[in-house]
């Protein structure tokens, strides 16, 4: 094998972003916040696990401002994963792949990611 | 020919060793954290209150900490065959790849045993 670098076709930067391609690559993206997501998790249960300081620290740096908004974008990622793994686990039973159908659900996955959090902070 | 030298470089490289597993492994933890999740979020969303008292009790009952656990497994398994598939993807020098899918592995892992280490100790400590 060789390992000249062979000539690339037209990437990322040509094209206008479709929907679904912007899913998909958000898909990944919030995978990842929810992989560093997991230590605000350990973090919750340590803290309760140490002892009530610990937990009042928690509590008290989950109510600033940085808190705040780490919290809110965990739980974006969350639900806008949730509904497009949602959207994945269909897919894999072999529907909806068609052109119209893959744009409708990405309308749907964005749409319901922001009912999701909308519901879910006025809820809570 | 073509086609067969391929293969070869596939077979040699260990790169479909497992996939098929790995993609079953995926789909499941997915189908089980959409239930535990959404257990997880309700559940939680309907406790009273957040003071330390209120959240110890809610962990300390048997079918909750159960449930956390399952739901800390399933979703750090998630989390590690996901992570895989990017370290796979992106990382294309073997010795630095093979290092990061032990290091992701190891995370995990550690990640693990802090939160079944804490849940137990939440709910079996008396205060």
């Amino acid at each position: 094998m060789s390992i000249r670098p062979r000539p690339l076709s037209p990437h990322l930067t040509i094209y206008r972003w479709p929907i679904t391609m912007v899913l998909s690559i958000m898909h990944r993206g919030t995978g990842i916040v929810l992989t560093s997501g997991l230590m605000i998790f350990a973090y919750w249960l340590v803290s309760i696990a140490l002892g009530e300081s610990y937990y009042s620290k928690f509590l008290f740096l989950s109510t600033t401002w940085l808190g705040s908004f780490f919290l809110f974008s965990l739980s974006f990622a969350f639900f806008l994963h949730f509904s497009n793994g949602i959207r994945h686990l269909y897919w894999d039973t072999g529907r909806g792949f068609n052109k119209d159908n893959v744009e409708l659900s990405a309308r749907l996955v964005i749409i319901s990611t922001f009912i999701f959090t909308s519901i879910f902070w006025w809820w809570i | 020919m073509k086609t067969l030298s391929l293969l070869s470089l596939v077979v040699k490289n260990n790169l479909v060793e497992g996939a098929s597993a790995h993609w079953w492994s995926q789909r499941l933890s997915a189908f089980f954290l959409v239930i535990l999740a959404s257990w997880f979020i309700i559940s939680i969303g309907n406790v009273a209150d957040y003071e330390y008292q209120t959240i110890k009790i809610w962990i300390s009952s048997v079918l909750n900490s159960f449930l956390l656990t399952l739901l800390a497994f399933t979703m750090i398994y998630h989390s590690s065959l996901g992570l895989e598939v990017i370290i796979e993807d992106y990382i294309h020098v073997k010795k630095t790849r093979e290092l990061l899918l032990a290091l992701n592995k190891i995370f995990h892992l550690i990640f693990f045993i802090i939160i079944v280490i804490s849940i137990f100790l939440i709910s079996t400590r008396i205060q």
